[in-house]
């Protein structure tokens, strides 16, 4: 019965990670770089390669630009294709409902974001209100607007992060849904994977790269399974549980009621009105405001500065200010504070959370990585490798296992599934890298500059699929592709060409920004650098050894390992 | 002391840690000390220290930062010090079968 259990266990893994393993290389990889996506932004987007600054005066700065905001024009749209009833009225005839300006310690921008609130009906019934949303971004020293930028594909947080949540699937949102089912399945490729584990603690600390192929696989997709699991388990858990709501919408619909009455008590009792009152309404000083929060912060003992600043019903008598703490030292987003626009005074202060929403604030802090501590970011980040390393050396192992027996009997799945890897592994870096080079070669003034920049990325992806195709022959015949070894010494080119690239269009090279310490684009040359020497000297030994499973010193085979 | 430099140690201490428990381990003892045979009284130190040492980790962590910071800093150290015995430990062998 035991053995029953072990090996339908190993057979659900082996078929759940062949499946949707190239969909959980792609989010799990793309989430490693969304840990830096800011940083990478900084270098994408040479113009704003400043220092991170604290909120400026509300009054001076970001109060002129709040009636500039006007609703982008994909939003309007997306509202009108899918959400309201009849003609929308222009953009500029859309009046501004709530509006915020955000910033955080690892941005030299300040976004302001508005809400607008659409007269049309809505085609769903059971929604009250349609809004369409518009931002524009300013330079918190000068005060001026970047509008240069503000259409200007950032790569980090409008590329590689969306990669990750929803693959740019827009399509019935498509994406979203095939994340959400490699998500589930990757829960349970990990509850299966420590069932068929056979010796876990015993190997905990194994690799022998020595040991015939097969094995030295399975021992690194085992080592880096195991030491990386609270990882892999509470980052697919929160990520699952962040987007519950999209999966799962049923519990909003149903209890819609239960929720709109919920809401109206917890106004009453903040006393921050839920709807506007209609009539035009003043604002006071908000920097005084902003002041006194500060103030307010520092008598509790958590000093800090303001991550957030926003005004809900905007120039409306029953308009108030939201000023929220840049939460830098802790998990879960911190406390906010609310005022009267008119007046100023203290309205409300979000009271100390209680324990259901600590938990749901924890489990989604742990998964946004807000906090300001590079320390953690980096072994986020290290801890997002492992987890590539797992999903590929998995991969790996199912080719290993079949290759010699499908060339016998002149079945070609193990030599798909190597293509596939090929392109899921090397393919998709050289992918990324090939982007992150496009978008420091291409003119900025070229016409379809972003376009160009996905294009590159989409068919680059393409080509080292079909390049992992054409040479995968040597698997058909029970050996090695060449693909590996040649994609390590694309990426090795891509990675280092990049680097200069970035040195050659804006003068940043590495000892300028390590000299002045301005670290969100030395890191990412750094990374670049380091993973090119990485390929290539994974591209040296796969030349050296085009056939690595001799081992040296090795002499009778081994017994396979028993797994499906 | 620093934040900085308190974490740092509280890393030091989780590859320690790591250490002792892999030494816990009759192949890896195996691997590092050759034939000379593993007592059950070492197994047994071992594993007591290498369990002291990942708790002083912790401790570490928690007052360098908030404990619910701590609470994900150390199990991503604990991973990151994993890493780091399995590797010395994998050179270790190739070196001596080189050797």
């Amino acid at each position: 019965m035991r053995e029953t259990f072990r090996l339908s266990m190993a057979y659900m893994h082996t078929w759940l990670g062949l499946v949707l393993g190239l969909v959980l290389m792609v989010v799990f990889f793309f989430g490693t770089l969304s840990v830096f996506d800011r940083e990478i932004d900084r270098w994408s987007v040479p113009e704003t390669r400043a220092a991170a600054a604290a909120m400026p005066s509300f009054d001076k700065i970001i109060r002129p630009y709040v009636e500039q905001v006007q609703p982008r024009q994909e939003s309007m749209d997306y509202a009108q294709a899918y959400e309201v009833i009849g003609q929308l009225p222009p953009a500029d005839r859309i009046p501004l409902g709530d509006m915020s300006a955000v910033t955080s310690h690892r941005d030299p921008l300040i976004k302001v974001y508005g809400t607008f609130d659409v007269p049309n009906a809505p085609r769903d019934a059971s929604v009250d209100h349609v809004h369409v949303f518009g931002d524009l971004t300013v330079h918190p020293e000068t005060g001026e607007r970047l509008t240069s930028i503000e259409q200007q594909l950032h790569l980090g947080t409008e590329f590689f992060y969306p990669m990750h949540y929803m693959l740019h699937l827009e399509w019935y949102d498509v994406g979203y849904w095939i994340v959400g089912l490699a998500g589930l399945a990757m829960l349970a490729a990990l509850v299966s994977g420590v069932v068929m584990h056979r010796k876990i603690f015993r190997e905990f600390f194994t690799f022998r790269p020595d040991k015939p192929r097969l094995r030295a696989t399975l021992d690194l997709h085992n080592l880096t399974g195991v030491v990386a699991l609270p990882f892999l388990f509470m980052l697919t858990f929160t990520g699952l549980f962040i987007m519950a709501y999209f999966y799962l919408p049923a519990v909003e619909d149903l209890a819609r009621q239960t929720i709109d009455r919920q809401d109206a008590i917890e106004h009453a009792e903040s006393g921050l009105p839920e709807e506007p009152a209609g009539r035009p309404g003043g604002l006071a000083s908000v920097d005084a405001m902003a002041a006194d929060a500060k103030a307010r912060w520092a008598a509790k003992g958590t000093p800090g500065e303001i991550g957030y600043i926003a005004v809900t019903h905007w120039g409306d008598a029953n308009a108030y200010v939201s000023i929220g703490r840049d939460s830098v030292d802790r998990v879960a987003t911190g406390e906010t504070l609310h005022y009267r626009a008119a007046t100023g005074e203290l309205l409300y202060e979000d009271p100390p959370a209680a324990p259901i929403t600590a938990t749901e604030g924890f489990l989604h802090g742990l998964h946004y990585q807000q906090f300001k501590h590079w320390g953690l970011r980096w072994l986020l980040f290290a801890g997002g490798l492992l987890s590539c390393a797992c999903i590929a050396t998995g991969f790996l192992f199912f080719v290993e296992k079949r290759r010699r027996k499908h060339a016998a009997a002149g079945v070609p799945g193990a030599r798909i599934v190597d293509t596939l890897a090929v392109a899921a592994v090397p393919g998709m870096l050289i992918a990324t890298v090939a982007m992150m080079l496009a978008n420091r070669v291409l003119p900025a003034d070229l016409a379809g500059y972003d376009l160009w920049q996905e294009r590159v990325f989409w068919l680059t992806w393409l080509a080292t699929l079909a390049h992992g195709a054409v040479r995968s022959g040597a698997v058909g015949a029970g050996g090695t592709s060449r693909a590996w070894g040649e994609q390590c010494w694309a990426l090795a080119l891509l990675g280092a060409a990049a680097a200069v690239a970035n040195w050659a269009t804006t003068g940043d090279h590495l000892g300028r920004t390590i000299a002045t310490g301005y670290w969100p684009v030395a890191g990412v040359d750094l990374v670049l650098l380091a993973g090119a020497a990485a390929a290539a000297w994974a591209g040296y030994r796969l030349g050296m050894h085009g056939t690595l499973h001799r081992p040296r010193g090795a002499v009778a085979p081994q017994a396979e390992p028993v797994h499906v | 002391m620093s934040d900085g430099i308190l974490l740092a140690f509280a890393q030091v201490l989780a590859i320690g840690g790591m250490g002792c428990l892999a030494l816990s381990l009759a192949a890896h003892w195996k691997q590092v000390f050759g034939d000379r045979a593993q007592t059950r009284g070492a197994a047994r130190g071992l594993r007591t220290a290498g369990a002291l040492l990942l708790a002083a980790s912790f401790g570490l962590c928690a007052t360098a930062n908030p404990v619910s910071m701590a609470a994900l800093v150390w199990p991503m150290m604990l991973t990151l010090a994993a890493a780091i015995v399995a590797a010395a430990l994998t050179a270790r062998a190739q070196r001596a079968r080189r050797g």
